[in-house]
This record gives C-alpha cells, structure tokens and sequence, in this order.
C-alpha cells in the first residue's frame, strides 16, 4: 500500500498542494504571497491532470497541463504589473489597505 | 495505467512530495516575499521530478523553464522593483479570518480526500497505450499541433494579449 504508489497518491498530494496554496490566499496579507499561492494550486492541478493522463493512458491531460501553463504565465505577468501599478499609487503591499473596489 | 512501479520510483515520489510540500509551507510562512520565492523554485521542480515519475518528460521541461524559470524570475524582479522595506512587512496578528482559513482549507482537504480519491482510483483508461513513447516531446507535439492545434493557436494570442497588458500596465506614464 505504501510502497506500491499510484493513483491516489498523487492525487492526494495535489490535494495538499492545493490546500497549502489555499490556506496562503485566505491567511496571508501580502499580495506578492497571495499571487505565489495562487501559482501553488495552478501547480497543484496541473499535478492532478498529469496523473490522470498517466492513470488513463491518454496524452489529453498533458496538452491541457500546457494550456494551463500558458495561462498562468500570463495571468502572472499581468498581475504583477498590476500589484506594481498599485505599489507605485499606494505604496502599500497589504491587500487590507487596498479595498477602493470593496464597498 | 501503467504496470508496477518498482520500489525505487516509490521511494523517489516519497523523496519529491516531502519537498514539494516542505517547499510550500515555507512559501506561506516566510514574512519576506523573496524567500518565498526561492521555495517556490524549490516546491516547483520537485514537482516537476514527480512529472517525470508520470511520464510527463516534455511537460516536466516546460515545468522547469515556464515556472521555475520564468515565472519565478518575473516575481524576484518585480519584488525587487518594489524595494520593500520594514514598513511594508509589518506582520499581521492572528484574526478570526486567519483561523477561519486555516480550518477551511483542512476540511476542504478531508473532503477531498474522503470523498473524490476512491471514486477517482475507480476509473480505468484503454488498455493500449505504448508506454515507450507516452509524454516524450514527439508524442505531445504530435496531439498539439493535431488535434489542438486551434487552442495551440489561441494561446499564443492570448500570451500577445498578456504581453501588451503588461506593458502598458507596468510603465509609468509622464503626465
């Protein structure tokens, strides 16, 4: 059981990824750490598709994880220069003392 | 799924997911955004080792040069634009939504692996599948450039998109 890996334990350790990078967005103030937790759970689905296609045999998953990839290579990019936009205005990094878009 | 994995790959997922996980924690619970992102480095390409434990050789590369690399140099550039000092630091004190977070994630976790990892272990692909080749750069090219190719070809404008909304959103506009 233990030694014998397959399915389900990559999937679990998806799911812990998942969860650490989770418990990042929803503790943490500082959005450069929320922007990197929100890559850990892109990363952490990425390792779910992954072990899917190697569990079914089927490259789809592997093409799908690429299409991710790029999508969260611009969703970084974008972001940053978001946060840096927001920096530069407010000098802040605390995503409490940013909140003009929160009634 | 493939046939029986020996005891070395075992050992070596063990190996992988222990840093993986090490890598993450410490992602979010250092105070200084740049080390954070130095274990982001380390959470990715342990990742990307258990990539090629699945097989997923190519994407396992891209893993590296697209998230370790990449994405990773952008956040210590970008931190390092930011010159963040002390005051921009100050740690937070222990509130009801921090609490509230941490306990959410972990039930979401027991949920997720009560309720979805037996169903998902269930589930049983073709049988044939050539192994030799599954996951290397041809056997994924093959696929993209196929029967992906359109979503191949929106992905590079979407990167367009991100790249010209980056730019102008970073620069600094004279008045």
């Amino acid at each position: 059981m233990l030694l014998n890996i397959g399915l389900g334990h990559f999937l679990g350790l998806s799911a812990v990824l998942f969860v650490i990078g989770m418990t990042g967005v929803l503790v943490r103030r500082n959005v450069l750490i929320v922007f990197m937790s929100i890559e850990l759970m892109l990363n952490s689905a990425n390792l779910a598709f992954i072990a899917f296609a190697w569990h079914l045999g089927d490259l789809t998953g592997q093409v799908f994880v690429f299409m991710v990839m790029v999508v969260a290579a611009c969703e970084v990019a974008v972001g940053l220069a978001i946060v840096l936009a927001l920096f530069r205005n407010r000098d802040t990094v605390n995503i409490d003392e940013i909140r003009i878009m929160k009634w | 799924m493939e046939s029986v994995p020996t005891y070395a790959q075992a050992i070596a997922f063990y190996i992988a997911a222990g840093i993986a996980v090490f890598g993450a924690l410490m992602v979010i619970m250092n105070r200084h955004p740049v080390i954070s992102a130095v274990y982001l480095v380390l959470s990715f390409f342990a990742v990307a080792a258990i990539y090629v434990l699945l097989r997923a050789h190519f994407i396992a590369a891209a893993q590296v040069l697209v998230y370790a690399g990449a994405i990773a140099v952008l956040f210590v550039m970008v931190i390092m634009l930011m010159n963040l000092g002390p005051r921009h630091l100050h740690g937070g004190r222990v509130t009801l939504v921090k609490t509230l977070g941490v306990v959410g994630s972990l039930s979401i976790l027991l949920l997720f692996l009560l309720l979805f990892l037996r169903q998902a272990t269930r589930l049983v692909g073709p049988a044939e599948t050539d192994w030799a080749t599954f996951g290397t750069t041809e056997a994924v090219a093959r696929v993209l450039f196929t029967e992906y190719l359109l979503p191949f070809e929106i992905a590079s404008i979407l990167l367009l998109a991100a790249i010209v909304g980056a730019i102008v959103l970073a620069r600094r506009w004279e008045e």
